[in-house]
Order: structure tokens, then sequence, then C-alpha cells
């Protein structure tokens, strides 16, 4: 069968292979930088996690322009955009403020403008779930809490235990992972959601940039929680390679309907 | 087929030109047709939507006729809809304030009669009563409603007005429109039938 763009086989195996070396690229310049320690690694890795929800942005409101501003495409796209500029204003507070100014009072401020980042994103897959599907079936709630439950008790087990100079922290960073969790937990129901429908490459690609944010969000809340995160921790890359992934999202978004 | 012009409005509002675009040109491939003339036979439009939207297309379809007209009333006997889409509402309110199709609707009213029957009780010019009958049928406020027999033999059509009683509202330049109709007419609609299996 084919609808409009690439025939069904060819968009599908694109789904997979292009998320695939994207990762596999990135992967390779941190391992690369790591080997050969670039000069400048930790500054290139920190500008990319500051440039890349920029690109995502974009990304979103181009698809909104393309869909005219429709009540559920282009809505629900502008609110992703702004949700990737709450992340880019609270990367840049990090790069600035904390990173170059070494102001720590600003960590706060930095962590509230990417925490707003999640309803934005939250609200995106909502308005397209509501849109299309009549009410959520009991396999996807359940899925919803097998997701949320996995990262929320996995992340809490793996802590546990382990001494923490500040346990309030624990806390902290964990409302965070909850916070993603709910974003990744959304995304798999969005995804069984469109997986009958034109959008369903374009929703599986969404599904895997979502799920590689959230990876890295566990992973540097576990870093963070420790007090042992730097740029050389695994969630940048995971993070820096994300956004193509969710550019390329939004772009078969607009190839397949 | 009265709600064939909402449906591209309904579309085009809640998932952008490029989408509806990517659908006609669907139904063209498909088909050979418009959109407007796929939505007159829903069947047409519901698979091209299916190989969109999958099994999720009953609920946009619902979704659409949700916009374009909502039934208030639902007896054995008949129906009150209204028609809340403004661009349907005004295509409908055009055809009733054209005089020479009110009267052929007028005409039409209570009893059924094939095309020539209709254009020589009408008193009206021969030509133009024609084409303001096809263009009745074709937005749906005409239906057929059985067949006579004419006199070489042959089976002729018989129509009738879809809508038994007609309110109009205009409220800041936008029409709506409450009309009474007959279930016998209701029971094929897509449109009706999709706003009650949800």
């Amino acid at each position: 069968m084919r609808i409009h763009g690439l025939p069904v086989s060819v968009e599908l195996k694109k789904s997979y292979q292009i998320p695939a070396a994207i990762l596999a690229a990135s992967m390779g310049f941190y391992l690369a930088g790591t080997i050969y320690e670039f000069p400048n690694m930790s500054l290139l890795v920190r500008m990319a996690i500051v440039i890349s929800p920029v690109l995502v942005s974009v990304a979103c409101f181009l698809t909104m322009h393309s869909y005219g501003r429709s009540r559920i495409f282009g809505k629900s796209y502008a609110l992703l955009g702004i949700g990737y500029i709450a992340t880019f204003v609270g990367e840049m507070v990090f790069f600035y403020y904390v990173d170059y100014l070494l102001l720590h009072e600003y960590v706060m401020l930095g962590d509230m403008l990417i925490f707003s980042s999640y309803p934005f994103m939250v609200g995106h897959i909502l308005i397209n779930i509501r849109y299309f599907a009549h009410k959520f079936e009991a396999f996807q709630k359940l899925l919803f809490v097998v997701v949320l439950a996995v990262i929320f008790c996995g992340y809490s087990l793996i802590l546990y235990g382990t001494p923490l100079s500040d346990p309030s922290s624990f806390y902290y960073y964990l409302v965070f992972v909850s916070a993603s969790s709910v974003v990744l937990g959304l995304a798999v129901i969005a995804f069984t959601v469109f997986r009958h429908t034109a959008l369903a490459s374009a929703w599986r690609v969404l599904l895997v940039g979502i799920a590689l944010g959230t990876v890295g969000d566990i992973l540097y809340n576990h870093a963070s929680t420790l007090g042992v995160y730097d740029f050389g921790d695994f969630s940048n890359i995971l993070w820096i390679a994300s956004s193509p992934v969710m550019v390329y999202a939004l772009y078969m978004h607009r190839q397949s309907l | 087929m009265i709600v064939a012009k909402g449906v591209r409005t309904v579309l085009e509002e809640d998932l952008g030109k490029s989408t509806y675009k990517k659908i006609e040109k669907e139904v063209s491939d498909t088909y050979g047709i418009s959109v407007l003339e796929a939505v007159g036979d829903f069947a047409k439009m519901d698979l091209v939507l299916r190989k969109f939207f999958g099994r999720h297309t009953s609920n946009i379809e619902y979704k659409i006729f949700q916009k374009i007209v909502s039934v208030d009333r639902n007896t054995k006997a008949g129906s009150t809809i209204t028609i809340k889409d403004p661009i349907v509402a005004k295509s409908v309110f055009e055809s009733y304030g054209d005089p020479a199709k009110k009267a052929i609707l007028d005409l039409l009213l209570h009893e059924s009669k094939s095309i020539p029957k209709a254009i020589t009780e009408s008193n009206l010019p021969k030509a133009s009563t024609y084409n303001r009958i096809k263009e009745l049928i074709a937005d749906g406020l005409l239906v057929m409603n059985g067949f006579t027999g004419a006199s070489d033999g042959r089976r002729v059509n018989e129509y009738i007005t879809t809508f038994n009683k007609t309110v109009f509202e205009i409220a800041d330049e936008r029409v709506s429109i409450s009309a009474d109709i007959q279930s016998k007419f209701l029971k094929d609609s897509y449109t009706f039938n999709s706003l009650h299996v949800q």
C-alpha cells in the first residue's frame, strides 16, 4: 500500500534506520571525543545541548505552519515548539549563569525552565491522542502504568541505600524523572493509537526521540543526585541524539499527512 | 450530501489544509472524483479516510459531523436536526432564499413527484427549473422517494423535500438552521448513523 510520499515498506525501514544512524553518529562522536580527548570537548557538548532544542523548536513551528495553524496539528506542534523553547532557555541559563559565571543559585531557575517543557510535551501528545482515539483502552492504561512504574521503581531501587551527601536531592531529581516518564508513557500510548494510521512511522520515530530524551533525563538526574555529573556524562549524548531524531519525526509527519 | 460542504472546512480547521489536500489527492487518485462527490457517496470517502486514519476513522467522522450537524430530537417518525456549520447553513439558506428553488421545495414538501411532473406543476421556465432541481438534489435538499411509471412505461424516480419544517436563525451574520426530517431519510445517512453509533 502506498498513500503519499514513500511506499510503506521504505518508510518503515527509514523509521528504524535514520534514528539508529543518528544515535550511532552521536555515540561515535562521544567515543571519539573520549578516546582522543578532543580539545574543548565539554564546550562542544554544552553548545550542542543548547542548540539542539532550538532545532526541534524551529522544526515544530515549521510543522505548525505547514498545517496552517489547524486546531489539532497546528496547536499541538505549537505547544511542542514552546516546550522546546523553554528547554532552550533553561539550557542557556545553565550555559551562561551556572557554567560560565559559576552562579549556582541559577540552577533552580534552569531546572524550572526545563521542567516547564514537560507540560507542553504532555499537552502536545494529549491533543493528538484525544482527537484520534475515543478513549484510552485498557491495555493502553496498563502500558502507561507499566512505563511509569518501571522507571519510577527502577530509578528509586538503583539509588536505594546509596549514601547521598544531600538526601533531599533524591526527591528533587525524582520529580524530573517522574515528569519525563509521564511524557514517555503518553508517547507509548500515542504510538499505539497511531500504529495503524498514515502517521505510524512518524510517531514511531517521535517515540524513539522522546525515549532517548527520557533515558538521558534519567541518567542526568541519577548522576546529579550522586553529584557526579559532568560533560562527559552519557546523558548528554542521548539528549543530543534525541533532537535530530525528533526533527526527523516532524519531517516524516509532514510527509505522511 | 447536505454536510458535504462542511467536511472540507472541518478537515482543514482540525488537521490543516495540507492534510485536506493529501486526502483530496487520494480521493482523486483512487476514484477519480472530488472530495465533495466522495462525501456525497460517503462509503468512498470513508475508505480513503481509513487509509489515513485506520480504525480511528469513525471517531474522526463523528467529530467532523458533530461540528456540522447535531440531532436535537429523535423519534420513530422523524428527527429535528440543527445545521451548525456556517458554510453548510449558508448554502441551505441560499437555496431557500432563491424564489424558484423555494417554489420547488414547497411543491415537493408533502408529496413526492417525478422531475418532469414537478417542472410542469411549478409553472416555471423548464430549463432553469430542471437545473435548479438538479442543484437541490446535489445539495441534498431533495431526496429520492420511490418511483412512478412514465407514459412510455419507463420507471422514473420521484423526489420529495428533505426537510418538513425549516427554521432559520440569523445572528451576527451567521446562519444556523433547525429542521425536521423524516426518519426514513435518515436510516441510510452516514452522518446520522455516525452521530448515533458513538
